[in-house]
């Protein structure tokens, strides 16, 4: 397995995944407490539609997928701004007009025959130089943002009305929340695709919010299961030549499962043992 | 000594349908006032008023005589405790330091460091609510009367000089009730307090002031009910009827004023 190691391909894959694992853990945890997995959803789909206009105007693909995707997410976060009950409205066309638009800009391009899949699913291990630093720009823009902006980014994750009283901007704090989620799937994209970076954007940090006492606490681990899952994914493809960003959602989609029967286990337990206590306590 | 809050000919429109309607009163400072009336009359919408997360549709409202929004620092609000899930992973001393959102006195709000003030004053704030061994506790771990406390807190740690209690006793056992009357009663020595509540025990006994919301308002700057007052929030009813018995209970709460009560206490042999 080592050996592998020594393929620049392979040094490569290693580095996008570091990189995925770090943006979907810092922003999967915003996405979890903030119960935005749907809008990711949607970001992510919008995000096709940028692809498709790249290919379409012949402009740099992640450049533009990211931008655009960023410009949807940010409209769709103002429309629902002020009425938060159409979100499922707003989400809804952006996932399904941002496949929509993509699929027909990449028909209308001429002679172009675009690997469809490769955007759907990643193919880590084909992720090239440009990429990389693409997503090396994009994770260390993440960070600093949730650095600079923690305080506020956790006093609307609390209590958005809350803030809203002591005079947080509240509006434009939702704005770069949901631009930094948009950020967030772009980033991951090349390595994992868009259908599965939802997958890896929620699952390590529901898997965190189990143990995690802080919102900060919260994003570093929910970064080191990312890591676990990636690298773990990694290996398993690479021994069993699989497709690497499913078998990366599948090992975490099977922690999840154990995490939560053992949780389940813990608490039937407990029951019992509470169940027990009246019974011999008596008279 | 100009008031601390004044409604102007205030009245609230959501999506087409009135939820107040020409208010008019105002509020001294240090009063303690109790603002009662039925579910959907329009508590809240008050409380939203004063704090400036709603705007009026038609009138004016001012606190300490400007818009509330700028007065948004001498405000503490308690919001109702279910906006805020106990399974965030926030502790309560990380809760109450978000009341110092904004404050200069916590230092900047840019950047994960807090100033070095906040500590003091997230610990002096959940002392004055008898929380502050619970600083490090998670507020999944709280009972719901204690998550109260906190919130009560995070109000309190900015200084305010009012405070917007909404509905603060909800979904609480009696004796957690009790804790949160007997803190309200200390609050309310140093400061103005507004308290939104249709449970009468829970909001009478410290008033000095009473409100009744039922998309009109009536005020009364004494701790009296009127018989308006009783009428506005539940109509007209019949000496016999559920709604009579209830009255009749309300007058050994707070004294009623030119108001015959349907079931009169037998007098004094």
């Amino acid at each position: 397995m080592l050996e592998a190691l020594a393929y620049p391909f392979m040094q490569k894959a290693l580095l996008s995944v570091v990189l995925v694992s770090i943006a979907c853990g810092v922003v999967g945890a915003l996405v979890v407490v903030n119960r935005m997995t749907f809008l990711a959803g949607g970001v992510a789909h919008a995000g096709y539609g940028g692809v498709g206009l790249a290919f379409f105007a012949g402009w740099p693909v992640m450049i533009t997928a990211t931008l655009f995707a960023v410009g949807a997410a940010v409209l769709a976060a103002m429309i629902t701004l002020r009425d938060r009950e159409r979100l499922d409205v707003a989400v809804g066309l952006l996932w399904a007009g941002g496949m929509a638009f993509g699929v027909l800009l990449i028909d209308l391009t001429p002679g172009y025959n675009v690997d469809l899949m490769s955007y759907l699913f990643g193919s880590i291990l084909a992720v090239g130089n440009d990429v990389l630093w693409t997503m090396a720009v994009s994770v260390g823009a993440l960070v600093a943002i949730v650095i600079v902006f923690y305080r506020p980014l956790l006093a609307i994750s609390v209590d958005r009305e809350f803030a809203r009283v002591r005079g947080l901007p509240v509006a434009a704090v939702h704005i770069l929340l949901v631009a930094t989620v948009a950020l967030a799937v772009m980033t991951a994209v090349p390595a994992i695709g868009l259908i599965l970076v939802i997958a890896l954007l929620t699952i390590p940090a529901y898997l965190a919010e189990m143990t995690a006492r802080s919102l900060a606490m919260l994003m570093m681990t929910a970064v080191l299961w990312a890591l676990v899952f990636s690298l773990a994914g990694l290996a398993l493809a690479y021994a069993f030549d699989l497709t690497s960003g499913a078998v990366i959602v599948a090992s975490a989609v099977v922690t999840l499962a154990l995490a939560e029967g053992v949780r389940f286990g813990v608490r039937r337990l407990r029951k019992g043992t509470m169940d027990r206590v009246p019974a011999s306590a008596g008279p | 000594m100009p008031p601390v809050i004044a409604f102007e000919d205030v009245s609230f429109r959501y999506d087409g349908t009135w939820a107040v309607e020409d208010v008019s009163f105002e509020v001294a400072e240090g009063a303690f006032v109790a603002v009662l009336g039925p579910n959907g009359g329009g508590k809240t919408t008050l409380a939203k008023l004063i704090t400036g997360l709603l705007r009026p549709t038609t009138g004016r409202v001012r606190v300490f005589g400007d818009d509330p929004a700028r007065s948004a620092r001498r405000i503490g609000y308690v919001p109702q405790a279910a906006t805020i899930s106990p399974a965030f992973p926030i502790s309560a001393g990380d809760l109450v330091a978000l009341g110092l959102v904004g404050d200069e006195r916590a230092g900047s709000w840019i950047g994960p460091w807090r100033g070095r003030n906040t500590r003091k004053a997230v610990l002096e704030a959940l002392t004055a609510v008898e929380m502050d061994a619970f600083i490090d506790r998670p507020i999944g771990a709280l009972s719901g009367g204690q998550r109260q406390r906190v919130l009560i807190a995070r109000a309190l740690v900015g200084a305010p000089d009012v405070l917007v209690l909404d509905e603060p006793t909800a979904s609480i056992d009696p004796v957690g009730k009790s804790c949160i009357v007997e803190l309200l009663d200390r609050l309310a020595a140093d400061r103005t307090v507004i308290l939104i509540s249709h449970d009468l025990a829970t909001a009478v006994p410290q008033a000095t002031a009473v409100t009744c919301v039922n998309r009109q308002v009536v005020y009364n700057p004494e701790p009296m009910l009127t018989e308006p007052m009783l009428q506005l929030i539940y109509g007209v009813h019949r000496a016999n009827c559920p709604m009579g018995t209830f009255i009749h209970d309300m007058a050994h709460v707070l004294p009623m004023s030119g108001m015959r009560t349907p079931h009169p206490e037998p007098a004094d042999a």
